[in-house]
């Protein structure tokens, strides 16, 4: 997943110390940043934290970020590790968007129209999976995060979270059994 | 394909990072085996729903308060010199203080320790006087009376 974002001309300012060049980061990647940190920790003040947290920690060694390396792959780096240094257990919230009106309702095409049973149902459901991933160990969650919800490959996620290609795909599958299980459990409990 | 390879390649599966060898492996041993088709059903269904999850903006006000707290670490890191001048200037005076104290422990603690038994030695009134009926007491008061005479 390259980054189009990562500008020499940013990079070298941004290790400068510049501040107009924080600046242009910051509402590069303030969405993202704080995306990851929200689905890791699962609520919206302990998210908003760390993401600003995150920023402030790349400000402050900018000076040691490597021009050869990905900045986007930094920066997760940085919120992986914030958040994984969070010691709160997570409380989590449905995995879908609330509207104005309060309805939880799915990221679907129009012309899906979601029935009443549909929403009801996907509302459940998310809900299920938002509470098994909260089951999950902070380690297993952030790989399955970043490769679910963060779409990246294996060998950037290896580089965000200092491990192995192989440790990867080990905590990923990990994390997808123990969901399973997980979910399975919650559905026969209901 | 066994089942415990199948297994392990699913994720990678789902995820695209497997070699085209091992997909057509694996979607083979699912062919065969039920239980590894389940599975692969399921892990499926779960990455679909991810798919529909939501992605969260960074709430209003974020960037204001962001950039806020930057400013205010840069002026912090601003005063930081001179509290370490400051602390710097204290450090010194310790130093010249210990050094001053120390010095006058080693000028005139020793002298005296050292000389008192010297000049112990040398006084007289080490010594008791003798008794009068001793033979050294007779000489000292024969010696005595001479002189006076």
């Amino acid at each position: 997943m390259a980054d189009s974002k990562d500008d020499p001309g940013l990079i070298s300012r941004f290790r400068e110390g510049d501040s107009s060049a924080f600046d242009e980061i910051v509402s590069s990647y303030q969405d993202r940043i704080y995306n990851v940190c929200r689905y890791i920790l699962g609520n919206v003040q302990n998210a908003e934290d760390a993401a600003q947290d995150t920023f402030i920690k790349a400000f402050r060694n900018s000076g040691n970020f490597e021009p050869r390396a990905s900045l986007y792959t930094w920066l997760y780096r940085i919120a992986v590790n914030t958040c994984l240094d969070h010691k709160k257990r997570p409380f989590f919230e449905s995995l879908f968007r609330s509207s104005a009106g309060g309805e939880e309702y799915m990221l679907e095409p129009v012309s899906e129209a979601p029935t009443p049973e549909r929403l009801y149902e996907s509302k459940q459901t998310g809900e299920l999976l938002g509470k098994a991933l909260g089951r999950l160990s902070p380690k297993l969650r952030a790989a399955l995060i970043l490769k679910e919800i963060e779409g990246l490959s294996y060998d950037e996620i290896a580089e965000v979270m200092e491990i192995s290609v192989g440790t990867v795909k080990s905590r990923i599958s990990r994390a997808r059994d123990e969901i399973r299980g997980h979910m399975k459990f919650f559905t026969e409990q209901s | 394909m066994r089942c415990p390879k199948a297994d392990k390649l699913m994720s990678p599966y789902i995820d695209g990072e497997i070699s085209g060898l091992e997909r057509y492996d694996l979607e083979a041993h699912t062919r065969e085996c039920r239980r590894c088709a389940e599975k692969l059903e399921a892990l499926e269904k779960m990455h679909a729903l991810f798919e529909k999850a939501g992605h969260y903006n960074a709430p209003y006000g974020f960037s204001t308060k962001l950039l806020a707290r930057a400013g205010s670490e840069e002026k912090a890191a601003g005063r930081v010199p001179v509290y370490l001048r400051l602390a710097e200037a204290a450090l010194f005076m310790l130093v010249v203080a210990s050094g001053i104290l120390s010095g006058n422990f080693l000028v005139s603690r020793p002298a005296p320790a050292r000389s008192a038994p010297l000049t112990a030695a040398l006084s007289l009134d080490v010594f008791d006087s003798a008794p009068a009926d001793s033979p050294a007491g007779v000489y000292l008061t024969m010696t005595e009376e001479r002189h006076e005479e």
